[in-house]
This record gives C-alpha cells, structure tokens and sequence, in this order.
C-alpha cells in the first residue's frame, strides 16, 4: 500500500510540476470546479430567496443585471467553458481516443474556451452598449 | 473480512467515478438547454418571480431545473470528495468528510426541489 505523506507534501510536489500541461490542466479544472459548486451555493441561495418574499427576489435579480454582476457572469462563463471542454478531453481519454495527443488537444480547447469567452464579452458588451 | 471491505469500497469508487461521467454528459445537456432558454433565446427578457412561475407551469422546465439539480449536485459535491480524497490521507477524516458531503447534498436536493415544488403549485 502506499505510503502516504500528507498535504504540504503533495502540495509541493504538484505546485512544482504545475508548468507541465498536464499538472497545470489538473489544477485548472480543479480550481474552476471548486468556484462552480461555490456558484451553485450562491446560485440556490438566491433563488430561494423567492421561498422568503417575492420583492426581495426582484430587486436581487435587477442588482445582477449591473455591470460588475455581468463582468461576475463572463468569468463564470470561463469557468464552465474550461471546465466543461476539459471535462470533454478527459472523457476522451477514458475512451482511449487523442491520448497520444493529450497537451495539443489541451491547448485546442484552451483556445476554444477563449475565443467563446470572447464572444460571449462582445454580445454583452454590444447588448448592454457600453461601446 | 478485510478482502471484503476492499472490494466493497474499490466498487463504491467505480461507480461514483462512473455517475461522475454520466452526470457530467447530463450536465452538458441540461445546462446548455438552461442557458439557451432562459438567457440566449431573449437575453433582453427580464427574469423576475411572475415569469419564472409562467415558465415553471411548463412541464419541460420543471424536468430540466430537477435534473440539473441533480446532476449539478452530484457532479460537484462528488468533485470536492476527489479533491478531498487526493489530498487527506486519513480513512477516518475521509470517511466523516464523506458523510458530510452525502447529507449535504440529499439535504440541499430535497430544499430545492421545496422551492421549486412551491414555484410550480403555489404560483
């Protein structure tokens, strides 16, 4: 059975390897899942709110239409489409399918999630006028 | 004894890592229905209380918000499990952080299938 050290151990040895693309992808979807339950939370919390009082949860709604809740949104949007895209290229590799092509297809997606991340900012963006 | 206990926990393993799969394929399906729905179709639309409950009289809507709970639950609180798992190498830690996890989400299932059962009847 295999020893086990501990968390400032693993933590080392993963921060040390975190600039190989497989380490730094492991983390990314870690770091990107964590903040998504944590929107979940919030995103129940919120909802629920209509459980309490109907006025409350109108007014809530109106405050996330302001521009730092829709900047909040983009990055949730990153989030999800790296999480999401990553999640494709682990199920791919579970299928045996690009496992000899792990870090290119990493790097694809990557540019992927970008440039819909940059779509989604530019029909925010346009739809909210702020050029 | 302690054959038995290694092979109930290694296939308690494949299956969670198995649902992580099939709830993650559900997420994507649902998610992006939630999405293009409620956000993409009319993103102009404002979304308060009255038109999430003319929404929810749809049977659709009220199938698609109970899976994504579901799934979304499973798939995050399962996802925390790994990150636990990976990094505390206690059984006993393990195993009360397991259980905290499970009561959590059958608690936080059933409150928001609450909220949404009073959205669909008392709206």
């Amino acid at each position: 059975m295999e020893k086990h050290r501990g968390f400032p151990y693993y933590t080392k040895r993963v921060l040390r390897a975190s600039l190989e693309t497989g380490t730094f992808a492991h983390l990314l979807h870690r770091i990107t899942g964590l903040l998504i339950v944590v929107y979940l939370f919030l995103h129940m919390g919120v909802i629920s709110l209509a459980f309490i009082n109907g006025q409350t949860f109108d007014d809530v709604m109106v405050t996330f239409s302001s521009p730092f809740f829709l900047v909040m949104d983009l990055v949730l949007f990153a989030g999800v489409m790296i999480h999401g895209l990553n999640g494709i290229r682990i199920m791919l590799f579970d299928m045996g399918l690009f496992t000899r092509k792990q870090k290119e297809l990493f790097w694809g997606l990557m540019v992927v999630a970008i440039v819909s991340v940059l779509i989604a900012t530019w029909l925010v963006a346009t739809a909210k006028g702020w050029w | 004894m302690q054959q038995t206990v290694h092979l109930k926990a290694s296939r308690r393993s494949f299956w969670l890592w198995f649902f992580q799969r099939v709830s993650s394929v559900g997420l994507i399906v649902v998610l992006l229905f939630h999405m293009i729905a409620l956000h993409y179709i009319d993103p102009s639309a404002e979304i308060d209380l009255l038109s999430t409950k003319i929404r929810l009289q749809n049977l659709v809507f009220v199938l698609a918000d109970i899976f994504l709970l579901g799934f979304a639950l499973f798939h995050g609180l399962n996802g925390v499990r790994n990150v636990v798992y990976d990094y505390w190498p206690k059984p006993g830690t393990r195993k009360i952080i397991s259980s905290i996890l499970l009561v959590v989400g059958i608690a936080v299932f059933i409150w928001g299938a609450l909220v949404l059962a009073y959205l669909v009847l008392l709206g």
